[in-house]
Protein backbone atom coordinates (compact mmCIF):
# COMPACT_ATOMS: atom_id res chain seq x y z
CA UNK A 1 0.00 0.00 0.00
CA UNK A 2 2.65 2.68 0.72
CA UNK A 3 4.68 1.15 -1.93
CA UNK A 4 1.72 1.70 -4.13
CA UNK A 5 1.41 5.13 -2.58
CA UNK A 6 5.41 6.02 -3.25
CA UNK A 7 4.97 5.69 -6.86
CA UNK A 8 2.26 7.93 -7.29
CA UNK A 9 4.38 10.53 -5.34
CA UNK A 10 7.18 9.79 -7.71
CA UNK A 11 4.83 10.20 -10.78
CA UNK A 12 3.29 13.24 -9.29
CA UNK A 13 6.89 14.97 -8.95
CA UNK A 14 7.34 13.92 -12.59
CA UNK A 15 4.25 15.81 -13.50
CA UNK A 16 5.71 18.77 -11.54
CA UNK A 17 8.70 18.74 -13.65
CA UNK A 18 6.86 18.83 -16.59
CA UNK A 19 5.31 21.70 -15.51
CA UNK A 20 7.71 23.93 -14.27
CA UNK A 21 9.99 22.67 -17.92
CA UNK A 22 6.52 24.28 -19.74
CA UNK A 23 6.87 27.19 -17.40
CA UNK A 24 10.48 27.62 -18.09
CA UNK A 25 10.55 27.25 -21.85
CA UNK A 26 7.97 29.57 -21.89
CA UNK A 27 10.32 32.24 -20.24
CA UNK A 28 12.62 31.39 -22.29
CA UNK A 29 10.59 32.02 -25.31
CA UNK A 30 10.10 35.64 -24.09
CA UNK A 31 6.39 34.99 -21.91
CA UNK A 32 6.34 38.30 -18.72
CA UNK A 33 6.27 36.76 -15.36
CA UNK A 34 2.86 36.84 -14.80
CA UNK A 35 1.65 34.97 -17.92
CA UNK A 36 4.18 32.10 -16.50
CA UNK A 37 3.06 32.45 -12.91
CA UNK A 38 -0.35 32.30 -14.50
CA UNK A 39 -0.35 29.34 -16.28
CA UNK A 40 1.89 27.05 -14.20
CA UNK A 41 -0.98 27.98 -11.18
CA UNK A 42 -3.75 27.29 -13.78
CA UNK A 43 -2.20 23.72 -14.41
CA UNK A 44 -1.47 23.34 -10.81
CA UNK A 45 -5.25 23.72 -10.03
CA UNK A 46 -6.30 21.65 -12.39
CA UNK A 47 -4.33 18.61 -11.65
CA UNK A 48 -6.08 18.86 -8.23
CA UNK A 49 -3.06 19.30 -6.28
CA UNK A 50 -4.02 20.60 -2.95
CA UNK A 51 -1.56 23.29 -2.35
CA UNK A 52 0.56 24.94 -4.94
CA UNK A 53 2.68 28.49 -4.46
CA UNK A 54 4.31 29.29 -7.38
CA UNK A 55 7.31 32.11 -7.87
CA UNK A 56 8.52 33.43 -11.67
CA UNK A 57 11.41 35.35 -11.85
CA UNK A 58 13.36 35.94 -15.49
CA UNK A 59 16.10 33.95 -13.83
CA UNK A 60 14.41 31.95 -11.93
CA UNK A 61 11.10 29.84 -11.17
CA UNK A 62 10.27 27.98 -8.11
CA UNK A 63 6.87 25.72 -7.45
CA UNK A 64 6.02 24.38 -3.90
CA UNK A 65 3.48 21.89 -4.23
CA UNK A 66 1.74 19.79 -1.87
CA UNK A 67 1.03 16.73 -3.79
CA UNK A 68 -0.90 14.22 -0.97
CA UNK A 69 -1.76 15.49 2.25
CA UNK A 70 1.71 16.11 4.30
CA UNK A 71 3.57 15.31 1.21
CA UNK A 72 4.91 18.69 0.48
CA UNK A 73 7.53 18.81 -2.70
CA UNK A 74 9.34 22.46 -4.03
CA UNK A 75 11.45 22.64 -7.38
CA UNK A 76 13.51 25.26 -8.52
CA UNK A 77 14.39 26.27 -12.04
CA UNK A 78 17.57 28.86 -12.99
CA UNK A 79 17.08 30.11 -15.98
CA UNK A 80 20.39 31.03 -17.94
CA UNK A 81 19.20 33.20 -20.82
CA UNK A 82 16.02 34.34 -22.39
CA UNK A 83 15.79 34.89 -26.31
CA UNK A 84 12.43 35.43 -28.44
CA UNK A 85 10.83 32.74 -29.95
CA UNK A 86 7.44 33.61 -30.19
CA UNK A 87 6.08 30.48 -32.47
CA UNK A 88 7.19 28.19 -29.79
CA UNK A 89 5.61 30.12 -26.55
CA UNK A 90 1.99 30.21 -28.23
CA UNK A 91 2.15 26.50 -28.63
CA UNK A 92 3.44 26.14 -25.17
CA UNK A 93 0.51 28.84 -23.97
CA UNK A 94 -1.43 26.34 -26.11
CA UNK A 95 0.03 23.47 -24.16
CA UNK A 96 -0.67 24.59 -20.77
CA UNK A 97 -4.33 25.26 -22.17
CA UNK A 98 -4.65 22.03 -23.41
CA UNK A 99 -3.75 20.61 -20.12
CA UNK A 100 -6.42 23.04 -17.87
CA UNK A 101 -8.71 21.88 -20.26
CA UNK A 102 -8.02 18.27 -20.62
CA UNK A 103 -5.64 16.85 -17.72
CA UNK A 104 -3.47 14.71 -19.48
CA UNK A 105 -1.28 12.00 -17.91
CA UNK A 106 2.30 13.32 -16.51
CA UNK A 107 3.82 10.60 -19.98
CA UNK A 108 1.26 12.56 -22.17
CA UNK A 109 2.11 16.16 -21.16
CA UNK A 110 5.93 15.28 -21.26
CA UNK A 111 5.57 13.86 -24.79
CA UNK A 112 3.95 16.65 -25.73
CA UNK A 113 5.82 19.35 -24.69
CA UNK A 114 9.15 17.04 -26.16
CA UNK A 115 7.54 17.40 -29.58
CA UNK A 116 7.20 21.24 -29.03
CA UNK A 117 10.74 21.68 -27.95
CA UNK A 118 11.91 19.21 -30.89
CA UNK A 119 10.22 21.67 -33.62
CA UNK A 120 11.72 23.98 -32.62
CA UNK A 121 12.94 26.29 -35.55
CA UNK A 122 16.79 26.32 -35.54
CA UNK A 123 17.08 27.43 -39.67
CA UNK A 124 19.49 30.23 -39.64
CA UNK A 125 18.45 31.39 -42.99
CA UNK A 126 15.12 33.46 -41.65
CA UNK A 127 17.42 34.97 -39.29
CA UNK A 128 19.41 36.08 -41.94
CA UNK A 129 16.45 37.85 -43.67
CA UNK A 130 14.54 38.41 -40.88
CA UNK A 131 17.65 40.62 -40.00
CA UNK A 132 18.64 41.91 -43.29
CA UNK A 133 15.04 42.73 -43.72
CA UNK A 134 14.44 44.63 -40.27
CA UNK A 135 17.96 46.26 -40.64
CA UNK A 136 17.56 47.81 -43.52
CA UNK A 137 13.73 48.98 -43.73
CA UNK A 138 14.45 50.46 -40.32
CA UNK A 139 17.43 52.29 -41.63
CA UNK A 140 14.73 53.96 -44.31
CA UNK A 141 12.78 54.48 -41.74
CA UNK A 142 15.08 56.60 -40.09
CA UNK A 143 16.05 58.98 -43.09
CA UNK A 144 18.21 56.62 -44.84
CA UNK A 145 18.69 56.93 -48.71
CA UNK A 146 19.20 53.89 -50.98
CA UNK A 147 22.97 53.96 -50.48
CA UNK A 148 22.41 53.33 -46.58
CA UNK A 149 19.96 50.95 -47.26
CA UNK A 150 22.13 48.69 -48.89
CA UNK A 151 24.67 49.64 -46.14
CA UNK A 152 22.49 48.75 -43.50
CA UNK A 153 22.11 45.53 -45.34
CA UNK A 154 25.41 44.08 -44.96
CA UNK A 155 25.76 45.47 -41.34
CA UNK A 156 22.78 43.73 -40.57
CA UNK A 157 24.36 40.38 -42.52
CA UNK A 158 27.18 40.68 -40.31
CA UNK A 159 25.39 41.28 -36.90
CA UNK A 160 23.40 38.04 -37.80
CA UNK A 161 27.02 36.29 -38.69
CA UNK A 162 28.40 36.94 -35.77
CA UNK A 163 25.67 36.57 -33.75
CA UNK A 164 25.68 33.25 -34.56
CA UNK A 165 29.11 32.41 -33.77
CA UNK A 166 29.19 33.91 -30.41
CA UNK A 167 26.83 32.25 -28.77
CA UNK A 168 24.84 34.43 -26.26
CA UNK A 169 23.44 32.23 -24.05
CA UNK A 170 26.99 31.67 -22.04
CA UNK A 171 27.99 35.74 -22.81
CA UNK A 172 27.52 38.67 -20.74
CA UNK A 173 24.51 40.57 -21.89
CA UNK A 174 26.66 43.98 -21.84
CA UNK A 175 29.71 42.34 -23.33
CA UNK A 176 27.64 40.54 -25.79
CA UNK A 177 26.04 43.69 -27.39
CA UNK A 178 29.28 45.82 -26.69
CA UNK A 179 31.16 43.42 -28.72
CA UNK A 180 28.13 43.41 -31.79
CA UNK A 181 27.78 47.19 -31.56
CA UNK A 182 31.66 47.66 -32.13
CA UNK A 183 31.95 45.52 -35.17
CA UNK A 184 28.41 46.95 -36.59
CA UNK A 185 30.02 50.50 -36.20
CA UNK A 186 33.31 49.56 -37.66
CA UNK A 187 31.68 48.12 -40.56
CA UNK A 188 29.68 51.55 -40.95
CA UNK A 189 32.31 53.54 -40.98
CA UNK A 190 34.43 52.03 -43.12
CA UNK A 191 31.48 51.64 -45.49
CA UNK A 192 31.08 56.01 -45.27
CA UNK A 193 35.15 56.49 -45.23
CA UNK A 194 34.81 54.04 -48.63
CA UNK A 195 31.47 56.06 -49.88
CA UNK A 196 29.06 53.77 -49.83
CA UNK A 197 27.27 54.92 -46.70
CA UNK A 198 26.13 58.65 -46.41
CA UNK A 199 24.03 58.74 -43.30
CA UNK A 200 25.79 56.74 -40.52
CA UNK A 201 22.89 57.98 -37.65
CA UNK A 202 20.57 56.12 -40.07
CA UNK A 203 22.14 53.44 -40.61
CA UNK A 204 22.91 52.77 -36.71
CA UNK A 205 19.60 53.47 -35.42
CA UNK A 206 18.04 50.71 -38.22
CA UNK A 207 20.43 47.96 -37.40
CA UNK A 208 21.34 48.95 -33.46
CA UNK A 209 17.86 48.17 -33.26
CA UNK A 210 18.31 44.59 -33.83
CA UNK A 211 19.90 44.39 -30.78
CA UNK A 212 18.44 46.98 -28.64
CA UNK A 213 15.67 45.81 -26.27
CA UNK A 214 13.83 48.89 -25.73
CA UNK A 215 10.77 46.63 -24.96
CA UNK A 216 12.77 45.56 -22.31
CA UNK A 217 12.41 48.78 -20.22
CA UNK A 218 9.01 48.90 -21.46
CA UNK A 219 7.85 45.49 -19.87
CA UNK A 220 10.09 45.94 -16.83
CA UNK A 221 7.92 49.37 -16.03
CA UNK A 222 4.64 47.32 -17.18
CA UNK A 223 5.84 44.94 -14.37
CA UNK A 224 6.66 47.41 -11.45
CA UNK A 225 3.52 48.92 -12.32
CA UNK A 226 1.40 45.35 -11.85
CA UNK A 227 3.47 44.97 -8.51
CA UNK A 228 5.78 42.90 -9.88
CA UNK A 229 8.66 44.69 -8.75
CA UNK A 230 11.68 42.79 -8.59
CA UNK A 231 10.62 41.13 -12.12
CA UNK A 232 10.52 44.40 -13.34
CA UNK A 233 13.79 45.43 -11.91
CA UNK A 234 15.51 42.30 -13.54
CA UNK A 235 13.90 43.27 -16.72
CA UNK A 236 14.62 46.95 -16.46
CA UNK A 237 18.69 46.93 -15.58
CA UNK A 238 18.85 43.91 -18.24
CA UNK A 239 17.30 46.61 -20.83
CA UNK A 240 19.81 49.20 -19.45
CA UNK A 241 22.99 47.12 -19.01
CA UNK A 242 22.37 46.36 -22.77
CA UNK A 243 21.91 49.74 -23.79
CA UNK A 244 24.91 50.83 -22.05
CA UNK A 245 26.87 48.01 -23.77
CA UNK A 246 25.39 49.02 -27.02
CA UNK A 247 26.28 52.45 -26.46
CA UNK A 248 29.96 52.21 -25.65
CA UNK A 249 30.37 49.95 -28.28
CA UNK A 250 29.15 52.72 -30.95
CA UNK A 251 30.90 55.07 -28.96
CA UNK A 252 34.20 54.52 -29.17
CA UNK A 253 34.25 53.75 -33.33
CA UNK A 254 32.89 57.50 -33.32
CA UNK A 255 35.75 58.54 -30.86
CA UNK A 256 38.45 56.64 -32.60
CA UNK A 257 37.12 57.78 -36.33
CA UNK A 258 36.33 61.80 -34.89
CA UNK A 259 39.00 62.74 -37.47
CA UNK A 260 37.78 61.07 -40.42
CA UNK A 261 34.06 61.77 -40.19
CA UNK B 1 17.37 65.50 -32.91
CA UNK B 2 15.86 62.71 -34.41
CA UNK B 3 15.08 62.79 -38.35
CA UNK B 4 12.73 60.11 -40.24
CA UNK B 5 12.15 59.76 -43.35
CA UNK B 6 10.40 62.88 -45.11
CA UNK B 7 7.41 60.82 -46.64
CA UNK B 8 4.81 59.66 -44.41
CA UNK B 9 3.71 57.11 -46.47
CA UNK B 10 7.63 55.97 -46.60
CA UNK B 11 7.65 55.82 -43.08
CA UNK B 12 4.49 53.99 -42.63
CA UNK B 13 6.07 51.16 -45.42
CA UNK B 14 9.09 50.97 -43.95
CA UNK B 15 8.20 50.62 -40.44
CA UNK B 16 5.86 47.78 -41.84
CA UNK B 17 8.32 45.72 -43.74
CA UNK B 18 11.18 46.62 -40.68
CA UNK B 19 8.72 44.85 -38.04
CA UNK B 20 7.90 42.12 -40.28
CA UNK B 21 11.68 41.57 -40.71
CA UNK B 22 12.00 41.54 -36.35
CA UNK B 23 8.92 39.34 -36.44
CA UNK B 24 10.68 36.58 -38.22
CA UNK B 25 14.01 37.22 -36.36
CA UNK B 26 11.78 36.69 -33.33
CA UNK B 27 10.76 33.15 -35.24
CA UNK B 28 7.17 34.48 -36.07
CA UNK B 29 5.92 32.81 -38.71
CA UNK B 30 2.12 32.85 -40.63
CA UNK B 31 -0.84 34.53 -39.64
CA UNK B 32 0.38 36.26 -36.28
CA UNK B 33 3.44 37.30 -38.05
CA UNK B 34 1.37 39.06 -40.88
CA UNK B 35 -0.77 40.70 -37.68
CA UNK B 36 2.26 41.52 -36.15
CA UNK B 37 3.13 43.85 -39.09
CA UNK B 38 -0.08 45.19 -39.77
CA UNK B 39 -0.12 46.04 -35.96
CA UNK B 40 3.21 48.47 -36.50
CA UNK B 41 1.26 49.75 -39.85
CA UNK B 42 -1.43 50.88 -37.82
CA UNK B 43 0.75 51.89 -34.58
CA UNK B 44 2.95 53.97 -36.82
CA UNK B 45 -0.33 55.54 -38.81
CA UNK B 46 -2.05 57.01 -34.87
CA UNK B 47 1.32 58.24 -33.97
CA UNK B 48 2.03 60.01 -36.93
CA UNK B 49 -1.63 60.97 -36.83
CA UNK B 50 -2.01 62.47 -33.74
CA UNK B 51 1.58 64.18 -33.95
CA UNK B 52 0.95 65.79 -36.93
CA UNK B 53 -2.95 66.79 -35.81
CA UNK B 54 -2.40 67.74 -32.22
CA UNK B 55 -1.37 71.69 -32.08
CA UNK B 56 0.38 71.30 -29.16
CA UNK B 57 3.35 73.47 -29.02
CA UNK B 58 5.47 71.63 -26.54
CA UNK B 59 7.12 69.58 -28.30
CA UNK B 60 7.93 67.11 -25.51
CA UNK B 61 3.95 67.11 -24.37
CA UNK B 62 3.68 66.37 -28.17
CA UNK B 63 5.24 63.56 -27.90
CA UNK B 64 4.06 61.93 -24.82
CA UNK B 65 0.36 62.52 -25.88
CA UNK B 66 0.96 60.64 -29.63
CA UNK B 67 3.68 58.13 -27.87
CA UNK B 68 0.52 56.77 -25.13
CA UNK B 69 -2.35 57.37 -28.20
CA UNK B 70 -0.12 54.84 -30.42
CA UNK B 71 0.95 52.58 -27.26
CA UNK B 72 -3.22 52.29 -26.12
CA UNK B 73 -4.14 51.45 -29.48
CA UNK B 74 -1.38 48.63 -29.94
CA UNK B 75 -2.01 47.12 -26.55
CA UNK B 76 -5.84 47.18 -27.33
CA UNK B 77 -5.42 45.80 -31.52
CA UNK B 78 -2.75 43.23 -29.29
CA UNK B 79 -5.38 42.54 -27.29
CA UNK B 80 -8.11 41.44 -29.88
CA UNK B 81 -5.67 39.85 -31.99
CA UNK B 82 -4.67 37.52 -28.67
CA UNK B 83 -8.47 36.59 -28.69
CA UNK B 84 -9.06 35.98 -32.80
CA UNK B 85 -5.71 34.01 -33.43
CA UNK B 86 -5.38 32.22 -29.83
CA UNK B 87 -1.74 33.12 -29.23
CA UNK B 88 -0.58 35.48 -26.56
CA UNK B 89 -0.72 38.63 -26.84
CA UNK B 90 2.32 39.75 -26.00
CA UNK B 91 3.99 37.68 -29.30
CA UNK B 92 1.82 40.84 -30.94
CA UNK B 93 2.58 43.26 -28.59
CA UNK B 94 6.56 43.23 -28.91
CA UNK B 95 6.44 43.15 -31.89
CA UNK B 96 3.90 45.85 -33.31
CA UNK B 97 5.08 48.45 -31.24
CA UNK B 98 8.40 48.13 -32.38
CA UNK B 99 7.80 51.65 -34.35
CA UNK B 100 7.61 53.28 -31.21
CA UNK B 101 10.61 52.22 -29.61
CA UNK B 102 12.66 55.36 -28.59
CA UNK B 103 15.78 53.33 -30.34
CA UNK B 104 16.96 56.74 -32.21
CA UNK B 105 16.81 58.75 -28.78
CA UNK B 106 19.01 56.00 -27.52
CA UNK B 107 22.02 56.97 -30.12
CA UNK B 108 21.52 60.95 -30.29
CA UNK B 109 22.32 60.20 -26.00
CA UNK B 110 25.31 58.53 -26.81
CA UNK B 111 26.05 60.54 -29.39
CA UNK B 112 25.96 63.51 -27.49
CA UNK B 113 28.07 62.55 -24.93
CA UNK B 114 30.86 61.84 -27.45
CA UNK B 115 30.58 65.27 -28.80
CA UNK B 116 29.71 67.27 -25.48
CA UNK B 117 26.93 68.14 -26.00
CA UNK B 118 25.08 67.95 -22.70
CA UNK B 119 21.60 69.95 -23.91
CA UNK B 120 21.63 67.54 -26.60
CA UNK B 121 21.94 64.71 -24.11
CA UNK B 122 19.37 66.10 -21.65
CA UNK B 123 17.03 66.78 -24.54
CA UNK B 124 17.43 63.02 -26.08
CA UNK B 125 17.11 61.70 -21.98
CA UNK B 126 13.95 62.88 -21.23
CA UNK B 127 12.30 62.21 -24.50
CA UNK B 128 13.66 58.62 -24.32
CA UNK B 129 11.93 58.37 -20.46
CA UNK B 130 9.14 60.11 -21.82
CA UNK B 131 8.18 57.55 -24.43
CA UNK B 132 9.35 54.84 -22.35
CA UNK B 133 6.68 55.55 -19.82
CA UNK B 134 4.18 56.94 -22.01
CA UNK B 135 4.11 53.25 -23.86
CA UNK B 136 4.17 51.98 -19.88
CA UNK B 137 1.16 53.54 -19.14
CA UNK B 138 -0.46 52.96 -22.46
CA UNK B 139 0.17 49.24 -22.20
CA UNK B 140 -0.79 48.89 -18.31
CA UNK B 141 -3.97 50.62 -18.90
CA UNK B 142 -5.63 48.34 -21.20
CA UNK B 143 -4.49 45.16 -19.21
CA UNK B 144 -6.42 46.62 -16.16
CA UNK B 145 -9.40 47.03 -18.31
CA UNK B 146 -8.78 43.84 -19.84
CA UNK B 147 -8.73 42.35 -16.56
CA UNK B 148 -11.27 44.08 -14.69
CA UNK B 149 -13.75 44.56 -17.93
CA UNK B 150 -14.08 40.39 -17.00
CA UNK B 151 -14.86 40.61 -13.74
CA UNK B 152 -16.99 42.87 -13.96
CA UNK B 153 -18.95 42.25 -16.43
CA UNK B 154 -19.08 37.89 -16.19
CA UNK B 155 -17.70 37.53 -12.55
CA UNK B 156 -14.51 36.45 -12.16
CA UNK B 157 -14.98 33.58 -15.39
CA UNK B 158 -12.77 30.52 -16.14
CA UNK B 159 -10.45 31.41 -19.19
Amino acid sequence: MAEANNKEVNIDKKLVQTILDIGAEMMKCGAECSRVEDSLFRMCKSYGFIRYDIFALPSNIQVTIELTEGNIHTQIRNIEHISNDFTMLDKLNNLSRYACNNIPSGAELRKRYDDIVKEADGNKIYRYIGGILGGTAFAIFFGGGIFDAFSAAIVSLAIIFLSNKISEEKSNPMLYNFGLAFIAELVIIFLYKIGIAKNIDAITIGVVMLMVSGIGVVNGMRDMINKDIMSGMINVVNAVLGAIGIATGIAIPILLAKGVL
Amino acid sequence: MATLASNIWLQLITATIGTLGFGILFKLRGKNLFFSALGAFITWGIYVLVFNNLEIENYNRAKFIAAISASLSVAIYAQIMARVNKAPATVFLATSAFPLIPGANLYYMMYDIVIGDIAGFKNNAIILIITCLAMAFGFTIVEAFNKYIFIFSWGNRKK
